[in-house]
């Protein structure tokens, strides 16, 4: 029960941290972080995934009504989450999931964490920044852009967990 | 086919996936064909009062350079640099010259409640809308210089295409040289442009201003558009290749005018008389 009102909590908090304040960011001018994929990353792992995809949309087409991008965000976070269990599958630890585990630095450690949103906000911000400029002609404009901007969204993805977790100190590494 | 079936059962996240899919791509076709939404949708509504609550807190933290520029803006009119009239001039037999200035420009104040330059195509909103009488077509200026032209507009909101903006083009001179040429965004810098179309031999000189030229019913002439970067001329090529700095600072515009020409509709009977 607290956990839906956690899980809602976190969508509404990463939706206006990334329309009111990272979405008038820019990093020396090339790159915006994009933290609400956060959201779907954080969703629990045996969630039914078309849970999940109706919920990643949700985040997706606020942000667009936001941003006045359509439906930018939403397809790249669709498409995000469609592949979420195949990043799980791939960095699946050696016991296998627990049913208790949380996908984050607490439940997984930090290594684990790394990866996972590492694989998931590459997914995501390289959909994302070649639906926006929607053509290969810029493509290492598009490219740069998209690396960029993945670094500056992981480390604030972490910086947020330690904040909002801190025991998750107890499991690092 | 009893394999096929099974498989369609086991995926249906998959068919949900397309969907939604299908569905943000149609929302971002419609949201890219912007001249064809004549009326900014509801959600607009929305999202924009909270923008503006969320922009007038911030505002707070800006005025002191607001009020900074507001000065320089002041020192300008006094100077009579803006061009708000246009001068009839009438020139007699006998060489009495009656000047008299009628109104042509009308210069409505907005509040830019909220801009992007870091898209691969940029837009800001205003908090003005019909309401106010600002309309798709009209062009918007900032303190500094040009900002773009309106391209949707709602009751209380209008959506601006800035020059940060693969569509945008505007018609410009050197305000030295007198020559025209047209200016267009350089792709993904927050602060350039290009200007097209100057012919070789043109006696160019770093930090040369441009101006508007008035062709286009969007903006009068002589709003300042940036100045020049760098230039150079590819053998064989007839045009200079031209980067420009943007008078305007993008990111950080936080109200500007909007420009309602009122000889608009003479202009366009003229034009299509032919």
């Amino acid at each position: 029960m607290s956990s839906i009102v956690q899980h809602i909590a976190r969508f509404i908090g990463l939706l206006f941290l990334q329309v009111l304040v990272l979405n008038q960011m820019t990093i020396l001018g090339w790159a915006t972080p994009l933290l609400y994929p956060l959201f779907v990353l954080l969703l629990p792992i045996g969630m039914p995934l078309g849970w999940q995809l109706l919920l990643a949309f949700g985040m997706g087409v606020s942000v667009d009504a936001f941003a006045q991008t359509g439906g930018m965000h939403a397809l790249a976070l669709v498409f995000m989450t469609f592949l979420r269990p195949a990043i799980l599958g791939v960095i699946t630890p050696k016991e296998g999931y627990q049913p208790d585990d949380q996908p984050t630095i607490a439940g997984l450690g930090l290594s684990w964490f790394l990866v996972y949103a590492g694989l998931g906000f590459f997914v995501h911000h390289l959909v994302f920044y070649l639906v926006e400029i929607l053509s290969l002609v810029h493509w290492q404009h598009m490219l740069f852009r998209t690396v960029f901007s993945w670094v500056a969204s992981l480390l604030l993805a972490i910086l947020a967990l330690y904040v909002t977790y801190p025991k998750a100190g107890k499991r690092t590494l | 086919m009893r394999n096929l079936i099974r498989f369609l059962v086991r995926n249906n996240a998959f068919f949900l996936f397309l969907l939604l899919e299908g569905l943000s791509l149609w929302l971002i076709q419609r949201h890219q064909a912007y001249h064809h939404i004549k009326i900014v949708n509801s959600t607009n509504q929305i999202t924009g009062g909270i923008q503006e609550t969320y922009h007038d807190i911030t505002g707070y933290f800006a005025l002191r350079r607001i009020n900074d520029s507001l000065q320089q803006e002041m020192a300008q009119a006094r100077s009579g640099q803006l061009p708000p009239a246009y001068a009839a001039q009438l020139v007699k037999v006998d060489t009495v010259v009656d000047t008299i200035y009628e109104q042509r420009y009308t210069y409505w104040p907005v509040k830019v409640i909220a801009s992007t330059v870091h898209h691969a195509d940029n837009y800001a909103m205003l908090d003005r809308g019909t309401k106010d009488s600002v309309r798709e077509g009209m062009g918007v200026i900032g303190p500094a210089g040009i900002v773009g032209k309106v391209v949707a507009a709602s009751p209380h909101y209008a959506k601006v295409m800035t020059v940060l903006h693969r569509d945008f083009r505007a018609a410009v001179q050197l305000k030295r040289q007198g020559l025209r040429g047209a200016l267009r965004w350089a792709p993904f810098s927050p602060t350039q442009a290009k200007l097209d179309y100057i012919v070789e031999p043109a006696d160019l000189k770093l930090g040369d201003t441009i101006i508007t030229s008035g062709a286009s019913t969007y903006f009068p002439k002589g709003i300042v558009v940036g100045t020049i970067a760098d230039f150079s001329l590819t053998p064989g090529e007839n045009f200079y290749d031209i980067t420009v700095d943007l008078a305007t600072s993008f990111s950080s515009v936080r109200y500007g005018y909007v420009i309602k020409d009122q000889y608009l509709a003479e202009k366009d009977t003229l034009m299509t008389l032919e």
